[in-house]
Order: C-alpha cells, then sequence, then structure tokens
C-alpha cells in the first residue's frame, strides 16, 4: 500500500515586504514621510511532497529559505502564492485538529516551561493535547528510556544542559504522537554524544511509527544519519531533491586531493609552485588548504587530472591522494557556487 | 486513544495552573508582591488618612466615606491593584518577539491569546489572596450584613475586572509587533494605572472638572470600582460598574482581537 503524502506544495512563493531605512537624520525623516518597500521572495516557486515514514533533509545556506518554509508548513505564515496542504488542509487555518497532529521542534526555541520540572512541562502538553493519561504514561516511559531522561525529568528547564533540553523538546514535540514533525536545527550547539543518541532516537522512531519527518540543518551529518531524501535550497528555490547517494553522485564531479610531502615540510619554493598549479586561475571553483606537510584541494574531477600530472612533474618526492568527498565537502563546494551565482 | 471533544477553556488549563505555581515557587516575588508591594502602600496611606480624620470636623469633609470604610477602600484598592496588574502580560510577549521566541507557543493547539489570558488568570488565583484577607477582615471585624443579591454580582464584577485587565495589557502588548522597545509601552500602563485606577485618590475627591475622567475611565473599572462597591456595599453601584467594566472589557477584547490578527500578518520571527 502507498504511504500516505503528508506535504504537497505547489508554486509556493514567499515574498516580505520590508520598509527601507535610510542612513542619517534626513534618512529617517524621510522615511517616517515618504516610507519607501523593498520586496524580497524567501521562498520561489517551491514545489514538493513529503509522505509518511520519509524523512526528509531540507539544506541551505543561512538566508536560504529554511525556516521560512518550516513556518508555512506549520501555519504560522501564510504563502503569498501556490498551494499549500499539510495533513490534508491548508496550514494558514491553524485548526485546532491540524495543530494537534504536528510537533515542532526549534532548536533555538524552548516550547517548555521554563522554570519547571521537566516532568511537569510534560504533563501539561499531555493536558493541552488531550492525551489520555496511560498513553502519555507509556510514551513518557519510552522516551525517558530512549532519549536517556529519567535523571532530567524532576529538574527545572533551566537547570538542564543544552543537550538535555533539547532531547526534552524532542520528546515533548512527539509525546502526543504527531503524524508529521518538524525539526529547525535541532542539534545546534550539541555535543557529539547528544547528537548521535537524537539522531538514532529519530531514525528509529520514524521507521517505528511511520510518522513524516522534516528536518532542517546546518549539519550535514544529521541529514547524512537521518534523512533519506535531502532537498538542497539556495535563495528561496530548490536546487535538488532527491537521495542523499544521487546528491553525492551528481556532485561527484568533485574530487579531493590530498598532495602530502614525508619527512619534511614543504619548502617555500614548493608551496609556491603548488599555489600556482591550484591557483583558482587553474581550478576556478577549487578550495586550497595548505599546511606544513600536506596540500590539500577539493576540485572538479576534470581539472584534477592535469593538476595531478603536473604535481607529479613537480618532482618533489610528495605522495598524492585522490578522495571521495564527504558530504559535507560537498555542500561546502556548491553553497560557495551559489554564493558565486552559479547554478547546479 | 484521545480524550474527546474538550473545549479550548479545558485544554487551556494547564497554562493557569503552572502560572500559578510559577508565583508560589518564585518565593522573592512572593514576598515582594505579598509584603513589600501591599503592606507598604496600605501603611502610609493608614498614616495619611488616620492623621486627616483625627478629630476635625474639617478633615471629615474630605470625603463621604467614614475613616474606616476610607481604609478599607485602600486596602482592597490596593489588592485590586496588584490582581489587575498587566505588566506581565505586555513585557513577556515584548520579551517573545524581540528575541524571536514566539513560534513554539504559536503552534500549540491552544491559540496564544487564550493561553496568555490563562496565565493571567491562574496568577490572579494567587493575587486573590490579599483580597480574600482583607475582605474576610472587612466581614468579620465590623460584621457586614450578608446580602446575598450582593454578593455574586461583585463576585462577577471582580471576575470582569480581571477580564477587562488583560485585554487593555493584550491591548497595549500588541505595541511589540510593529515597535522594537516597549518599555514606554510598560510605562504608559502602569503609570495610567496607578494614576487613573484610583489607587491615589477616590474618584470624588478630584476636582470637579476630572471627576468624570476619573470616575468613568478603564483603570478605575479595574481596580477601584471593585474597592468601592465592597466598601459602599451599593448594589445598584455594581450593576453600573458591572456594565462599564463588560462594555471595556468586550471593545478591548475586539480591538486587540483585530491587532493581533493584523500583527501577526506582519510578525517574521528569526530564522536559524
Amino acid at each position: 500500500m502507498e504511504a500516505k503524502t503528508l506535504i504537497r506544495a505547489s508554486q509556493v512563493t514567499k515574498e516580505y515586504v520590508t520598509r527601507q531605512s535610510s542612513p542619517g537624520f534626513k534618512g529617517v525623516i524621510q522615511g517616517l514621510l515618504k516610507p519607501r518597500y523593498s520586496r524580497h521572495k524567501a521562498l520561489n516557486e517551491v514545489t514538493l511532497s513529503l509522505k509518511a515514514g520519509e524523512i526528509l533533509g531540507f539544506l541551505g545556506p543561512n538566508g536560504a529559505g529554511k525556516s521560512t518554509f518550516i513556518k508555512l508548513l506549520t501555519g504560522i505564515q501564510t504563502p503569498t502564492s501556490g498551494e499549500l496542504q499539510v495533513l490534508g488542509v491548508r496550514p494558514s487555518d491553524r485548526s485546532k485538529a491540524f495543530l494537534k497532529q504536528i510537533g515542532v521542534v526549534f532548536g533555538h526555541k524552548s516550547s517548555l516551561w521554563w522554570d519547571l520540572p521537566v516532568r511537569s512541562s510534560l504533563e501539561s502538553i499531555c493536558s493541552i493535547y488531550e492525551l489520555d493519561r496511560s498513553r502519555f504514561r507509556k510514551n513518557l516511559d519510552h522516551f525517558s528510556q530512549a532519549l536517556g531522561l529519567k535523571g532530567v525529568l524532576d529538574r527545572p528547564v533551566r537547570m538542564l544542559s543544552l543537550g538535555e533540553r533539547v532531547k526534552c523538546e524532542v520528546a515533548a514535540a512527539l509525546i502526543h504522537e504527531p503524524r508529521l514533525l518538524f525539526l529547525d536545527e535541532p542539534t545546534v550547539g550539541l555535543d557529539i554524544t547528544s547528537r548521535t543518541e537524537l539522531r538514532e532516537h529519530l531514525r528509529n522512531y520514524a521507521a517505528e511509527h511511520e510518522i513524516g519527518i522534516m528536518l532542517t540543518s546546518h549539519d550535514v551529518g544529521d541529514i547524512e544519519a537521518c534523512a533519506n531524501r535531502v532537498i538542497l535550497v539556495n535563495q528561496g528555490s530548490i536546487a535538488f531533491d532527491g537521495k542523499i547517494e544521487t546528491l553525492k553522485a551528481n556532485f561527484g564531479l568533485i574530487v579531493r586531493l590530498l598532495i602530502r610531502i614525508e619527512g619534511r615540510s614543504f619548502l617555500p619554493k614548493e608551496i609556491e609552485n603548488l599555489q600556482f598549479l591550484l591557483t583558482p586561475s587553474l581550478a576556478r571553483d577549487a578550495t586550497i588548504v595548505i599546511g606544513p606537510d600536506t596540500v590539500s584541494a577539493t576540485l572538479r574531477r576534470e581539472t584534477s587530472r592535469s593538476i595531478i600530472a603536473a604535481v607529479a612533474d613537480l618532482d618533489m618526492d610528495a605522495s598524492i591522494e585522490v578522495h571521495a568527498p564527504d558530504l559535507d565537502e560537498v555542500l561546502l563546494h556548491h553553497f560557495k557556487n551559489f554564493r558565486e551565482g552559479h547554478i547546479l | 486513544m484521545s480524550r474527546p471533544r474538550l473545549t479550548f477553556l479545558e485544554s487551556s488549563l494547564p497554562y493557569a495552573v503552572n502560572a500559578a505555581r510559577l508565583i508560589v515557587m518564585d518565593r522573592g516575588m512572593f514576598v515582594a508582591d505579598f509584603f513589600l508591594a501591599t503592606t507598604v502602600p496600605f501603611l502610609m496611606q493608614f498614616l495619611i488618612w488616620s492623621y486627616l480624620y483625627q478629630g476635625s470636623s474639617i478633615s471629615r469633609s474630605f470625603g463621604v466615606l467614614s475613616l474606616s470604610q476610607t481604609l478599607f477602600y485602600y486596602a482592597f484598592s490596593i489588592a485590586f491593584g496588584r490582581l489587575n496588574n498587566g505588566y506581565d502580560v505586555v513585557s513577556n510577549l515584548s520579551l517573545n518577539v524581540r528575541e524571536g521566541t514566539l513560534e513554539p507557543h504559536l503552534l500549540r493547539p491552544v491559540p496564544y491569546p487564550l493561553q496568555k489570558l490563562a496565565d493571567f488568570m491562574g496568577g490572579g488565583v494567587v493575587y486573590s489572596v490579599p483580597i480574600i484577607l482583607v475582605l474576610a477582615v472587612f466581614v468579620f471585624i465590623p460584621p457586614v450584613a450578608l446580602n446575598s443579591f450582593f454578593w455574586p454580582g461583585w463576585v462577577l464584577l471582580v471576575v470582569v475586572s480581571q477580564i477587562l485587565c488583560f485585554t487593555l495589557s493584550w491591548t497595549v502588548a500588541m505595541m511589540s509587533l510593529w515597535l522594537v522597545r516597549t518599555d514606554f509601552a510598560l510605562s504608559l500602563l502602569t503609570t495610567s494605572a496607578a494614576f487613573f485606577g484610583g489607587e491615589l485618590l477616590p474618584p470624588y475627591l478630584w476636582p470637579e472638572w476630572l471627576r468624570p475622567l476619573m470616575s468613568y475611565n478603564p483603570f478605575r473599572f479595574m481596580i477601584s470600582a471593585p474597592a468601592q462597591a465592597i466598601v459602599t456595599m451599593d448594589g445598584g453601584f455594581v450593576m453600573t460598574a458591572l456594565a462599564w467594566t463588560s462594555f471595556y472589557a468586550i471593545a478591548f477584547g475586539c480591538l486587540s482581537a483585530f491587532l493581533w490578527r493584523q500583527g501577526m500578518k506582519r510578525y517574521r520571527g528569526a530564522g536559524g
């Protein structure tokens, strides 16, 4: 049986109108008497869908429109144009039935009562979402165990570490059994242990409960560990929509070149030669990192061949390694291209 | 799986309970509110009015209330001033907007203004304790005839005065959605409540040309109208005050609902 479509977005555009401010006192007066406005498209004709059981990773540089899209999907904001259906309804109507079926975690923003123990917050959420008490107790036991919350339930939220707080936020977003979970940068500021625990839990939970998860993150590791589909968004438009493997393969036209010298440091002349070879004029979109005994560059595969040959000709007794880049590097490369105005 | 057909009122109850818990838990605020903010102003009024009423027939012409009625008027007014204080309503929304932390609350199945109303009413349960204490002294020390018709009207007046306080404060709080800093809104609210609320002087002691303003402004119905009603035990005044208070509560309710809708259209919050 085909999984249900939870999110259906068609040609969704969100445009902001911002009042422009001019510098100086004269500018302030002018702004008051004759205000000027500028228009900015935060999202531009975005079309996508999300099915039950799917974890969709939403990636993009700062200001790409990720948080705006979450706000549209949760009904906090209304699209300027296009059609948007979440769980079969228009989210901006913000019906009680709709809000009861979604869970949201904003990594930077707490939804819990800051000065009350976590347990009180969760109990309150149980009443707010009209969840049966026995069901609540069962879910609380589950999250205490799965996220290691037993020791923190009776502590006030303000006394928790960031990692503990985010795990409690995730529990609070899931305890009422939503069909759709939005996570807006949930792992920001978390240490590696908390991040790993959270990723593992989200993956297992989505698989067990067949819920849809939409995840935005700056941490590519989150997307790689959890998402089975990824969307790259740039300047409000979708630049890629597909599996992570496809993303990597599509951009496998990139390689990381590592030039290492054994037992000594590079001589200044050698560095100069390497810089000359690897310089952006030869490999326009390469990223070069120069260390005392290593030089690495992320560059397009087609330029790498000539560089390898040229490096070998330098007669430095250096080893040359060619690596497939990890997702982080792929994205770094493409976000850089985004900034320079290139499209995929 | 889930309990059916709970109303908004029931699902907003946890907000009220948590607000009351937070006030009780915060012992510093509890002490400051109950002892410093209520007893010190009362002591000052006690000393001033005891002196003015002392033996002199001239000083008696200050008002239509006896000394004990005047003192009870102030005790009740001060207690109502604390109960119907919208400072937190304005400052909490302002903080949420400025720090961009409104979103998680907007996504609860209880509308945000209703969450805040429940918060306010929950806090009111704790802040009604001083009123109950003054009421106990008022009813039992010089015995008061328990007019069964009067009391329900007065209790209703108190509840509606709280709703008025919330809707008025919420209207002022809406400024947060348009302005960067709302300190002046807070000052405006607290100063207006202190000046127009009748905590300084009962309306009939103001110059004649100011009396209509001091008698019929909304702050008066939040603070000193319920105090005057109980001190004079005037059923007719309770009904008049109830009508005015309801009128203002509905007017500010409609205005704040309109402003909230407009404000939410322009609210963006912050991205990650």
